[in-house]
């Protein structure tokens, strides 16, 4: 993992620059639904989003980041707390504001893209522009400009309903930036694509927001998503924060249980605290005997001699070989491939430890990999972490 | 990028009363108004005794007396029998022919629907009496033909009868209108849904019954709710036919208490005031019904495939031709025959039977170019009227977390509970006795709110059907480009919902313009419409310019309404496929 240095440092020139202080900071945001406003889609929730940056709302359905986004967009009232954009309350509870959405200058594309079919693309994104009173030169000029800008020409008089998904989604992103909002808002943009033109208007929004300077907010469950292309995230669990900081931070030095196992893959071994334990780095012995030597403890937490722990380790940081290949390191293990699948650019296998536990993982294709071969596997002291059990 | 604090508004909206809810509560007052003032007015005097002017007395006499009526038992259990009989077979006919229109490749499918729309819209009175020339014992015309057969003596058919009542009420609206609000809904079905139980080894009958008939339950409930409402004021084909043979029901039975001299309003009311309190468990029912299911709304992965009828489908269409001849073309081609007869009903006997003279009449009727008037201006002001104030309604029911909107909703099913003559005179009351409004009293203006408060029930439904499933995301997206509510209202949600919007305006021009016992009370000698010139012309036994007057009002519903579907089919939101 690459050191986020120079973009922070980017970013804090730009921020000072501009404002002061985060754009949009989010302080206690509590939002209840049901009859009795008893289930809470968002708990509490504290969040800075600063100038220029793609801040992604992370977690999985439910956790209430889809309610974030709507709140900050003014679609949902909250029941407690307060929004603040560029340090103006937009919505608080407290002092009794609120904005209502049209007259936020936010842009926002949903999930569904939600393009008008009674229109065409040309009618879909002047619709803002027509909002607000723009007139008709300047109104053709800004949408082709847009258009121009996400490949759109030449579609001007088609009717909403006769474009492909991928068309949708650039017309609706057309229409959220053609006013040249403060912030867009990103509901799962990229979920009703194919995974190659995921990929690609994946590095087309980068590009664009680059080019424009805009502030964007994303709300999304896919990880691949949020670590590609943000620059700060939130990971959300139950409405509550869980973790936030730049995408390499959450990914490797996750903070809870919650983070680690829902960010990217990881293995999990359960074991016991030995007592050779010292601060720096702890023993921990798996149910079979063997033992693993781990860099580093999670958190404040300081294990005991005797306590059941859990073993986690990301599987791209486990080095595979084939038996007999190497001569046994410290914290190497055996297994045997259980089942070997061919993905093209890599293979994606299951192992069965001697202790009887079962580790996915993918196997690069430059070794004749083979189902029942027995492997070894080492795994590196400092990317071993030791877990409460 | 920093300019961004600028461009938000400083006056932002205070949290607590928003100028939403203050519009929110002004309607459900409005509503409150125009339908509620008028029912307690008729309550308060169903218990009053006294004459109006004279001291109140509040008494229960008036409900005594309307229920120890002789025939109102048998009254009631022929409103009950005949609901039951005629709703039953038009339910099980209904369901199948909407699912067969909307979803299979029916041959000249938008020209039957069409059928369908025209043959609900006819005015009862006119085709009623078209079926009278075609089924009466003495000179109906099947009848003559029959008899001529050689195993048939006597005239085997009468429309003047229990099962002609039936008969009548099928081939006007009962079918037809379920026909056409069900269509809809098994149109916004996904095929996929039944595509996968085809897959899974469900016949075809067995998918309609275990996937598309679940799926399309909440419209089913919906629809025959609003068709058991207005049954309890079915009132001309009964009045019409059933005096004969003394086949009464409960709109009958308000009505002779209100032509006895003097007037019994008291009792009248009384009875009325029975279908409103059964109404009230019904519109519960629906709301908790409805309400109780996630709706599956139409979104970009919609599949519409067609059910392939093989060689059933001449089949179908040759059901589907017989049903609009028998409904359609037969009685009003008989009407429009019978307006050229000397003696109404005598196609022999007579030397020379042939006459225009009956046209001549009645359009050079001194009244007649004002009750034309009349009734277009009434029409228009209505669509108009009702397509602003139901959609409205219809979007704080579905889409605000409005506290009221379940009386909202209950208020829009009140006024259809009413008989018509009953609400006429609530509304008479009440124009008369508040100061402020006697100035409106027999204007025009009167005569559109209340035809209006006619469809209300229909077409908030309809608005309610369609916002259901319209994605919320169309309006959200509008509203977060900088669009206020009322220009979300007008450029997106109006547009999207063109076709309904289209329908409603539809309906309530044809219910305006044939509306007969809404307005009886309330029009003056200058605005008259149509609809009770004919009816003035009927009471006067001047049945062949009763029959002009007919085809007039058919020819200018069906008009409008053909006008406007062919309009709505070409401006209709376009699907991709």
């Amino acid at each position: 993992m690459e050191t986020p240095q120079p973009q922070e440092q980017e970013r804090a020139a730009h921020g000072a620059a501009s404002d002061h202080g985060p754009l949009l900071q989010i302080r206690g945001l509590t939002k209840r639904f049901g009859a009795q406003k008893n289930v809470a889609a968002v708990d509490g929730l504290d969040l800075d989003v600063l100038h220029g940056e793609i801040f992604t709302l992370l977690g999985p359905s439910g956790c209430g980041k889809t309610t974030t986004l709507r709140l900050i967009g003014g679609l949902e009232q909250p029941d407690d707390g307060e929004i603040a954009l560029a340090g103006r309350p937009i919505v608080s509870v407290g002092k009794r504001v609120f904005v209502p959405s049209h007259r936020r200058n936010m842009g926002m594309v949903f999930q569904s893209y939600a393009v008008w079919p009674h229109l065409t693309v040309f009618e879909n994104i002047a619709y803002p522009l027509r909002a607000r009173r723009v007139r008709g030169a300047e109104i053709r000029e800004r949408v082709g400009r847009v258009m121009g800008l996400l490949g759109l020409d030449g579609l001007e008089s088609r009717p909403g309903p006769l474009l492909s998904g991928g068309q949708q989604q650039r017309v609706a992103l057309a229409r959220a930036l053609v006013y040249e909002p403060g912030i867009l808002l990103l509901d799962e943009p990229f979920s009703n694509l194919d995974a190659k033109l995921r990929e690609q208007m994946r590095i087309e929004l980068r590009v664009i927001q680059r080019e424009l300077g805009i502030t964007v907010v994303l709300v999304t469950h896919d990880q691949i998503e949020a670590l590609s292309l943000s620059d700060r995230m939130a990971v959300l669990s139950d409405g509550k924060l869980e973790q936030a900081g730049t995408a390499a931070e959450v990914y490797s030095n996750p903070v809870s249980e919650f983070v680690r196992d829902f960010m990217g893959r990881t293995l999990l071994m359960q074991a016991a605290v030995a007592p050779e334990s010292r601060a720096d780095s702890v023993t921990a012995i798996l149910e079979d005997g063997a033992t693993l030597i781990a860099g580093r403890p999670e958190g404040s937490w300081t294990p005991t001699p005797g306590a059941p722990v859990v073993v986690a380790v990301r599987p791209e940081h486990v080095e595979v070989s084939l038996d007999g290949g190497v001569a046994d390191q410290a914290n190497t293990m055996h297994a045997v491939i259980d089942t070997l699948l061919f993905l093209g650019d890599r293979f994606e296998s299951r192992m069965q430890c001697a202790n009887g536990e079962h580790l996915v993982m993918s196997l690069p294709l430059n070794i004749a990999w083979a189902e029942g071969a027995s492997v070894a596997l080492t795994f590196p002291e400092r990317h071993v972490s030791i877990w409460p059990a | 990028m920093a300019g961004i604090a600028e461009r938000l508004r400083p006056a932002s909206l205070s949290f607590g009363i928003e100028a939403k809810t203050v519009l929110q509560v002004l309607l459900l007052l409005s509503l409150a108004a125009v339908v509620l003032y008028p029912i307690y007015l008729l309550l308060q005097y169903s218990f009053n005794e006294g004459r109006p002017g004279e001291t109140a007395e509040y008494t229960l006499e008036n409900w005594r007396f309307a229920f120890s009526n002789p025939g109102m038992r048998k009254a009631l259990i022929n409103t009950v029998t005949l609901l039951v009989t005629r709703e039953g077979i038009a339910l099980l006919i209904a369901i199948p022919a909407a699912w067969i229109l909307a979803r299979t490749d029916l041959p000249r499918k938008g020209l039957l629907e069409l059928g369908m729309w025209v043959t609900f819209f006819l005015p009862t009175l006119p085709v009623t009496m078209g079926w009278i020339l075609l089924l009466d014992p003495n000179y109906g015309v099947i009848n003559t033909w029959l008899e001529r057969l050689p195993f048939i003596n006597e005239s085997p058919l009468n429309i003047y009868s229990w099962w002609g009542i039936v008969w009548v009420h099928l081939m006007t609206s009962s079918i037809a209108f379920k026909v056409v609000m069900l269509a809809p809904a098994f149109r916004n079905i996904n095929s996929a849904l039944e595509e996968s139980s085809r897959m899974a080894g469900e016949s075809a009958i067995g998918t309609f019954r275990k996937v598309v008939l679940p799926l399309a339950m909440p419209s089913i409930i919906v629809i025959t709710m609003i068709a058991l409402v207005i049954s309890f004021q079915a009132f001309e084909i009964e009045r019409v036919l059933g005096s004969l043979r003394n086949i009464e029901v409960f709109s009958t039975m308000i009505f002779q208490l209100l032509r006895r001299t003097p007037v019994d309003f008291g009792a009248a009311t009384a009875l009325a005031a029975v279908v409103i309190f059964a109404l009230i468990p019904l519109a519960l029912f629906q709301y908790w019904y409805v309400g109780r299911r996630r709706y599956t709304t139409v979104t970009g992965q919609f599949q519409a495939n067609l059910f392939r009828l093989g060689r059933w489908r001449w089949i179908f269409f040759g059901i589907f031709a017989a049903y609009l001849a028998a409904s359609l073309i037969l009685p009003s081609s008989f009407l429009f025959v019978g307006t050229f007869m000397k003696l109404w009903g005598y196609f022999s006997g007579l030397p020379e039977p042939w006459t225009v003279s009956h046209w001549q009449d009645v359009l050079t009727d001194s009244h007649f170019l004002g009750a034309l008037r009349s009734t277009l201006l009434v029409g228009f002001g209505s669509a108009l009227l009702g397509i602003i104030w139901f959609s409205i309604i219809a979007y704080v029911i579905v889409r605000t977390n409005f506290r009221l909107r379940l009386g909202l909703d209950f208020l829009s099913w009140l006024p259809w509970a009413l008989p018509g003559i009953i609400l006429g005179l609530g509304f008479l009351w009440m124009v008369l006795g508040i100061p402020i409004l006697r100035p409106l009293h027999s204007t025009t203006f009167v005569l559109i709110l209340i035809v209006t408060l006619g469809s209300i029930t229909v077409g908030t439904q309809m608005f309610k059907a369609n916002l259901l499933q319209l994605g919320q995301d169309m309006e959200e997206v509008s509203r977060i480009s900088g669009g206020s509510w009322f220009y979300t209202y007008r450029r997106v949600l109006l547009p999207l919902m063109m076709p309904t919007v289209i329908s409603v305006g539809l309906v309530t021009f044809v219910f305006a313009a044939r509306d007969v016992s809404r307005v009886a009370l309330l029009a003056s000698s200058q605005n008259r419409p149509l609809a009770l010139l004919q009816l003035d012309y009927l009471t006067s036994y001047q049945l062949e310019a009763a029959s002009v007057v007919g085809v007039i009002i058919i020819l200018l519903t069906t008009g409008v309404a053909v006008a406007a579907r062919l309009l709505g089919l070409r401006i209709g939101i376009q699907t991709g496929a």
